[in-house]
C-alpha cells in the first residue's frame, strides 16, 4: 500500500515537473542568464567564507594558512566589549528603523498631496540632494553644529539646556545620529514610494471624493494601502540588515566619552579587522552578522506572510 | 467637515482641505530650508577662500572672499577628463545590462505557479548575505580576465538582487487579469514582459535606473581594486585622489612633515559639487515618469 | 683595476663627508646634538662622519668584489618590475612616465623600472594584500611589511639578502655596518637581512609634534615663554582672562606624551607603551605619574581652562579654534603650526605662533619624554622570489643607488641646476621648487623621492627648506636639548610571530578603547579619579600583563639581534 503511494507520488512529481517545464519554459530560459551570472560571480568565490576558520594570510593563500576551527568566534564572543557592541548595534539599528523607516513614507505621502507641480518638483529635488554630500563633510558639519558654541547647541541652550559639547554627551548621541540620518536619506528613500504612488488607480480617489472622504481619509484608506506591498518588502529587507550599522559615520562622530553607547560591531571590526588587515577575524564576524540578519529576515517574512499575505518568498 | 465649504478659484473646497494644504505647504517649505542650507553651505564654501571657511565654521550665507581656486586645482588634474569619459562609458554599457538583468530576474521572482521558484529565489537571495570576501573575489575576477579594463567595472555589477526584489514588487502590482488575457491571446512570456509589464512599471524602472546609475557614479571601490592604470579610472576615483592628495590627514605618505595645501579645506567641497551636479541634471528627466496615472492610461489603452 | 678600487673608496668617503656635512649644518650652534646622541640611536650623519676613516680598509674585501661594478648608469636592457606605494608620481601628472623624478632616475641608474602603484585614491594596505595574494609577484615590493619580513622569507615571498648585500649593495651595506641600530632593525630575529630601509638623517625629523604658543599674546600679557607647569597654568589663565581662550589639544596618539614629560609620565589619552630605563616595556597609563598628570588636566578642566570640545576635537577643529582666537597654547604637529601661520597671514589677525619648549616641573629640569618616532620607519623594499636570479643583482644595484653619494643628492634634491644648486657645498632648492605655484611640497614631489617616506636617507636640509622658518625654530625648540627624551618609544622593527601579533593586538585594541574612554572621562570629571585603582584593576583583567609579556619577549629578541 505504502509502496504504491510512493509510486503515485513519484509519478505525480514527474508529471508536475514535466508540466512545469512545459508551461514555464520561457521563464526558466529567462532566469538562466541570471543564475549563471550569480554562480560565477557570487558562488565561485564563496569558498572564501572558510577563511573564518583559518588564520588566513594573503601571502600564502588558503592552502598555506592554518586551520583554527572556531577560535575567531570564541575570541569575538569572549571579547571584553562583546555585549556592549552587540547591544549598541541593536539599539542604533532598532531606533533607526522606528524613526527612520516611516519618515520617507510620510514625506512621499505629503509630496503626493502637493498640487502645484513646480513646487512639487522643487521639494523632491531639494530633499534628495543631501544624499550626495559625502559622509566626511556631513559629519564635519554635524560636529561643528553640535560643539559647545555651535548652532544646534545654541538652540538647545535657548530651550533651557546646558551649554556643552553635545556630541561628547552619550545621551545625545542617538538623537544626533538618527536625525542626521533621516535628514540625509529621507528624500532619496522616498523616491521609490513616489514611483509606487504613480501606480495607484486614480478612479479610487474619484470614488472616495464622491463619498465625501477628506484628504487625510483618502490618504489613509487609498494611498497607504496602495503603498503597502512596497513598504512591507522594504521593511523585510531592512530587518535583514539589522546588524549592518555602517562604520564610517559612527567612526566620524563617536568619541571616547560616547564609546559606551556608540561602539558597534562594524567599528569594532574596523579597528581590528580592517586596520590590521586581519581577514579571518573580520570574516568570522561578518559570518556571525549574516546569520543573525538572515534569522531576522526570515522571522519578519514569516510574520508578514501570516498577517497580510505579502512576503518576500 | 463637508458642511463648511468655501469657494476658491471657482472650486468648492472644504475648510479641512484648505487647512491641510496650508499646513502641508508650510511643512514642505520648512523641509526645503532645513535641507537646503547645508547644501548651500557646501556650494558657498567651495567658492570661498580657505581661511574664510575656517573662520566661519558652519556659517556661510554667501561665498566669502570669492575664490574659485579649489575648482581650478581640481580641474588641473590631468586625469579629470579621462575620468569623466570613463564613467560615461561605464554608464553606457552598464545601464542597459542592468535593466535587462533586473527585469529578467524580477519577472521570474514575480511569476506564479513555477515549481522551482522558491529554490531559485533562495539561491539568489543567499548572495545578499554571504560573499566570498575580498581576496577570493579578486582572484576570481582576475582569472576571468576582468582586470584593468572597463568590463571589470561593468560585468561584476550587472545585477543587484535588492533592486530585482524592488522590480518584483512592482511587477506583482500589475493586475493578473492583464497578463492572463495576454496569455489567452497566445503571447509568450517574452512578449508579456516586453509589451505589457515593462511599460506598466516604467516609474519603478526609472527609479531603478537612478539607483544603478548613481551606484555606478559613486562607486569607486571596484575600480580601486581592479584598475591599475590611472587613465582607466572613473571620475570618482580621480576625485578621491584629489581629496587625498590635498588632505594630510588622509595622505599617510606625506608623513606629517609636508605643508598642508592651501585648498585642503575648500577642495573637498568643490569635489562634492563637481561630482553631484551631473546627477542633479539627470533627475528632472526621470521625474516625469513619476507622474500619476501611468497605470490607468495603460490599462484603459 | 687598482684605479677603480681607489675611485670606489674615494666615492664612498665623499658620500660620507657629504652626509656628515648635512648633519653638521643642522647641528650648527647646537652642539648638544652630537654629544647627546646615544650609540644606538645616533643619527645617520654623526655615525657616518666618525667612521669614514677606520672603515676604509675593513671593507676592502667586499670592495674588491664590487669593483667589477662599473658605476651608474648601468648598461642594461633588462626591465625590473616594482610594486610600491612610495614615490607615487605627483598628482599633477597623469602617470610616472611624465614625472621628471622617475624618468631621470632611469637615466641616472640606467635601469628601467616598470612601476605598479595602487591606483589613485585606493586603500594601499588592501591593494598590497591583494597584490601579494596572487602567486605572480613583481620583482621588487616596497611597502611597510617590516613586521612580516620573517614570515615572508619563510613563506618564500621575499628573498633573504644576507649574502647578497655585501656583494651588490656596497653603499647600503656600509651604511648598515656603521649604524648598529639600523643594522639591527633591518634584519630579522634570526639574523636575515630582508630589505632596504628608509632612514631620517636626524631625529629632529621624527620629533615633529610638540607645544606651541601665541607669542603676540605672551608679549601683550607681559609674560615670558612658559617653562614650568606653573608657568603654563599662569599663561593659560592669563589667556583665558584676557582673550577668553582655552587650552586645547586633539586627543590622538600624537599627544602622547604631550605635557606628560613634566610629571615623569609618558602618555596622555591614547594607550602608550614606553620602555623604562631597565629596557622593560610598561604601560604609561598604569604609572602613578600619569595619575598626577591627569589630575592636573582635570584641575584645568574644573577651572574652566580646558576647551569644552576637547573630547571630539580633530585637526580641522583645532585649526578653526586657533584661527578664531579661541586657543593660545596648544600641542600640535609642524603641519598644524604651518597652517596656523598661514591662516594668521591671510586673515591678518596678528597671531604670531611659535614653538614652545616642553614644560618641566621645576625650572632647570628636563622633560623625561618628548614626541619622537622611532628613527626607523617601517617602510622597506625587498626582492621577491619571483625575481629571476639573473635580475637580482640589478635589483640590488637599483636599491643601493639612493645610498650612494650621487643617489643621496638625486633622491633628496633632484637634478643639480634644475631643482637644486650647490651653495657653499650644500644643496639648496631652487625657486623652481620653493616658489612654485603648486607649493613647495607638491613641486618637490615632481623632482625628488624622499618628500614623504622613501628609500635611502632623508636629508634634514631638504625637509627644513620647505618649511616656514618659524616652524623650523619650533622643531629646534622641541628637539635640541631633549635628544635622549625620545628614547622611550617602542622600536618599529620589533617583530612578532603571526600568532603573537594576533593575540597581542586583540588585547591592545580592547585596552586602548578602554583607556581612551576612561582617560577622557577622568579629565572631564565624568569619572572620579578616586576610581583610578579600579581602572588599573580592569586593565589587568583585560590582559595587560599578557600583552606586555608578548611584546617584551619580541623586544628582547630584537635587542639580541
Amino acid at each position: 500500500m505504502r509502496g504504491n503511494m510512493t509510486g503515485v507520488k513519484e509519478k505525480s512529481l514527474k508529471k508536475t515537473l514535466v508540466k512545469d517545464f512545459k508551461m514555464n519554459k520561457w521563464k526558466y530560459l529567462m532566469i538562466l542568464p541570471v543564475i549563471i551570472y550569480i554562480a560565477i560571480f557570487a558562488y565561485k568565490p564563496m569558498y572564501g567564507i572558510l577563511i573564518a576558520f583559518q588564520n588566513f594570510r594573503p601571502a600564502v593563500g588558503m592552502a598555506g594558512s592554518k586551520w583554527v576551527g572556531f577560535e575567531h568566534f570564541t575570541r569575538f564572543f569572549s571579547d571584553f566589549n562583546f555585549f556592549r557592541i552587540l547591544r549598541n548595534t541593536f539599539s542604533i539599528s532598532i531606533c533607526s528603523i522606528i524613526f527612520g523607516f516611516p519618515a520617507p513614507i510620510i514625506l512621499a505621502l505629503l509630496i503626493n498631496e502637493i498640487k502645484n507641480t513646480k513646487f512639487k518638483r522643487t521639494v523632491q529635488t531639494v530633499s534628495y540632494m543631501p544624499y550626495f554630500v559625502s559622509m566626511v563633510v556631513i559629519c564635519g558639519l554635524v560636529k561643528t553644529f553640535c560643539q559647545s558654541d555651535g548652532m544646534i547647541t545654541d538652540i538647545v541652550v535657548a530651550l533651557g539646556g546646558e551649554r556643552k559639547n553635545l556630541l561628547a554627551d552619550k545621551s545625545w548621541f542617538y538623537p544626533i545620529y538618527i536625525v542626521s540620518n533621516i535628514w540625509q536619506y529621507i528624500g532619496w528613500d522616498s523616491i521609490i514610494y513616489l514611483a509606487a504612488l504613480a501606480g495607484i488607480d486614480q478612479e479610487q480617489y474619484e470614488a472616495a471624493r464622491v463619498d465625501g472622504a477628506g484628504r487625510l481619509r483618502q490618504m489613509w484608506n487609498i494611498t497607504l494601502p496602495g503603498l503597502m506591498p512596497t513598504i512591507i518588502i522594504l521593511f523585510i529587507l531592512k530587518m535583514g540588515g539589522i546588524l549592518n550599522v555602517g562604520f564610517e559615520k559612527i567612526l566620524l562622530l563617536y568619541s571616547p566619552t560616547t564609546y559606551e553607547v556608540a561602539d558597534v560591531i562594524s567599528t569594532y571590526v574596523y579597528r581590528i579587522g580592517i586596520l590590521e588587515a586581519n581577514f579571518s577575524y573580520s570574516t568570522a564576524i561578518g559570518l556571525f552578522n549574516s546569520i543573525v540578519n538572515i534569522i531576522f529576515l526570515c522571522a519578519t517574512n514569516l510574520i508578514s506572510k501570516k498577517l497580510n499575505e505579502t512576503s518576500l518568498f | 467637515m463637508s458642511e463648511f465649504r468655501i469657494k476658491i478659484n471657482g472650486r468648492r473646497r472644504s475648510v479641512g482641505d484648505v487647512s491641510f494644504d496650508v499646513i502641508n505647504t508650510c511643512i514642505m517649505i520648512g523641509l526645503i530650508i532645513v535641507t537646503f542650507y547645508p547644501i548651500w553651505y557646501v556650494v558657498c564654501a567651495s567658492f570661498s577662500a580657505a581661511s574664510a571657511v575656517t573662520q566661519n565654521p558652519g556659517k556661510l550665507w554667501w561665498p566669502v572672499n570669492f575664490d574659485a581656486g579649489a575648482y581650478e586645482k581640481a580641474f588641473q588634474h590631468p586625469l579629470i577628463l579621462s575620468g569623466f569619459r570613463n564613467i560615461l562609458c561605464i554608464l553606457g554599457l552598464s545601464l542597459p545590462l542592468n535593466l535587462v538583468m533586473t527585469l529578467l530576474c524580477g519577472y521570474f521572482m514575480a511569476s506564479k505557479n513555477v515549481f522551482f521558484k522558491k529554490w531559485i529565489m533562495m539561491f539568489l537571495m543567499f548572495t545578499m548575505f554571504f560573499s566570498g570576501g575580498l581576496i577570493p573575489s579578486y582572484l576570481n575576477q582576475k582569472s576571468l580576465g576582468l582586470y584593468n579594463n572597463i568590463w571589470a567595472l561593468v560585468i561584476p555589477g550587472a545585477l543587484s538582487i535588492y533592486n530585482a526584489i524592488i522590480c518584483k514588487t512592482a511587477i506583482e502590482a500589475v493586475p493578473d487579469s492583464l497578463i492572463e488575457s495576454a496569455y489567452m491571446d497566445g503571447a509568450s512570456d517574452v512578449t508579456v514582459l516586453v509589451k505589457i509589464v515593462t511599460p506598466l512599471i516604467k516609474p519603478t524602472l526609472a527609479v531603478l535606473t537612478l539607483y544603478y546609475g548613481v551606484g555606478h557614479w559613486n562607486g569607486w571601490f571596484g575600480a580601486s581594486l581592479y584598475i591599475t592604470d590611472n587613465d582607466k579610472l572613473p571620475i570618482q576615483n580621480i576625485l578621491r585622489a584629489i581629496l587625498i592628495a590635498n588632505d594630510t590627514l588622509l595622505n599617510q605618505g606625506a608623513a606629517s612633515m609636508d605643508v598642508m595645501n592651501t585648498y585642503a579645506e575648500t577642495i573637498k567641497y568643490a569635489v562634492i559639487v563637481i561630482s553631484t551636479v551631473p546627477i542633479l541634471c539627470i533627475y528632472p528627466f526621470l521625474q516625469k515618469y513619476f507622474v500619476k496615472g501611468v497605470m490607468i492610461g495603460a490599462v484603459k489603452g | 683595476m687598482k684605479k677603480k678600487l681607489l675611485a670606489m673608496l674615494l666615492a664612498a668617503a665623499t658620500t660620507m663627508t657629504v652626509l656628515a656635512g648635512c648633519g653638521n649644518q643642522a647641528a650648527d650652534g647646537k652642539p648638544a646634538d652630537e654629544g647627546a646622541a646615544t650609540s644606538d640611536e645616533a643619527t645617520a650623519s654623526d655615525k657616518a662622519g666618525n667612521n669614514t676613516e677606520e672603515d676604509g680598509s675593513a671593507d676592502e674585501a667586499e670592495a674588491v668584489e664590487a669593483a667589477e661594478f662599473a658605476g651608474y648608469p648601468i648598461d642594461t636592457d633588462e626591465v625590473l618590475t616594482l610594486w610600491t606605494n612610495q614615490i607615487m608620481p605627483s598628482s599633477t601628472v597623469a602617470s610616472w612616465e611624465e614625472s621628471p623624478f622617475h624618468v631621470t632616475l632611469a637615466e641616472m641608474t640606467g635601469i628601467d623600472i616598470d612601476y605598479t602603484f595602487p591606483a589613485s585614491g585606493t586603500d594601499q594596505k588592501q591593494a598590497f594584500n591583494l597584490m601579494i595574494s596572487d602567486s605572480n609577484l613583481p620583482d621588487m615590493i616596497w611597502y611597510s611589511f617590516m613586521g612580516d619580513a620573517e614570515s615572508y622569507i619563510e613563506d618564500g615571498i621575499i628573498r633573504d639578502l644576507t649574502d647578497l648585500l655585501p656583494k651588490y649593495a656596497p653603499n647600503y651595506w656600509k651604511f648598515l655596518q656603521e649604524n648598529p641600530y639600523y643594522d639591527k632593525s633591518l634584519k630579522t630575529d634570526s639574523g636575515k637581512y630582508y630589505g632596504f630601509g628608509f632612514f631620517r638623517e636626524s631625529r629632529w625629523q621624527s620629533a615633529y609634534h610638540g607645544p606651541m604658543v601665541r607669542q603676540d599674546w605672551l608679549d601683550e600679557c607681559g609674560l615670558p615663554m612658559p617653562e614650568t607647569i606653573e608657568d603654563w597654568e599662569t599663561t593659560i589663565r592669563a589667556f583665558n582672562d584676557k582673550y577668553g581662550a582655552k587650552f586645547a589639544f586633539t586627543p590622538t596618539w600624537r599627544v602622547s606624551p604631550g605635557m606628560a614629560g613634566a610629571f615623569g609620565a609618558y602618555g596622555t589619552v591614547e594607550l602608550a607603551l614606553y620602555i623604562d630605563d631597565d629596557s622593560k616595556l610598561q604601560i604609561a597609563q598604569m604609572q602613578d605619574e600619569w595619575k598626577e598628570y591627569i589630575t592636573w588636566l582635570n584641575k584645568l578642566n574644573n577651572e574652566g581652562l580646558l576647551d569644552p570640545d576637547i573630547v571630539t576635537l580633530d585637526d580641522t577643529g583645532l585649526r578653526t579654534k586657533v584661527a578664531n582666537g579661541q586657543v593660545g597654547l596648544t600641542n600640535a604637529n609642524l603641519t598644524g603650526l604651518n597652517s596656523f601661520i598661514l591662516d594668521a597671514q591671510s586673515s591678518g589677525n596678528g597671531a604670531n605662533w611659535v614653538g614652545c619648549p616642553y614644560p618641566v616641573m621645576n625650572k632647570g629640569d628636563k622633560t623625561c619624554a618628548i614626541f619622537c618616532e622611532d628613527p626607523v620607519v617601517p617602510i622597506v623594499a625587498g626582492i621577491t622570489t619571483s625575481c629571476p636570479e639573473e635580475k637580482v643583482e640589478l635589483a640590488l644595484r637599483w636599491l643601493d643607488y639612493p645610498f650612494s653619494e650621487e643617489g643621496f643628492l638625486y633622491w633628496n634634491f633632484g637634478t643639480e641646476g634644475v631643482s637644486y644648486e650647490m651653495v657653499e657645498g650644500e644643496p639648496h632648492f631652487t625657486d623652481l621648487i620653493l616658489k612654485s605655484e603648486l607649493g613647495a611640497a607638491e613641486a618637490a614631489g615632481l623632482y625628488t623621492g624622499e618628500g614623504g617616506w622613501g628609500c635611502g636617507i632623508q636629508a634634514l636640509g631638504m625637509v627644513q627648506q620647505k618649511l616656514d622658518p618659524a616652524v623650523v625654530e619650533a622643531g629646534d625648540a622641541w628637539y635640541y636639548g631633549n635628544e635622549d627624551a625620545g628614547n622611550w618609544t617602542y622600536p618599529s622593527a620589533v617583530t612578532m610571530t603571526p600568532e603573537e601579533s594576533t593575540e597581542s593586538s586583540t588585547i591592545y585594541n580592547a585596552i586602548n578603547t578602554y583607556v581612551k574612554e576612561m582617560a577622557l572621562k577622568f579629565i572631564t570629571g565624568e569619572e572620579s579619579l578616586d576610581n583610578y585603582d579600579a581602572f588599573i584593576q580592569t586593565l589587568n583583567d583585560m590582559g595587560a600583563e599578557r600583552m606586555l609579556e608578548i611584546r617584551q619577549a619580541a623586544y628582547d629578541r630584537f635587542l639580541q639581534r
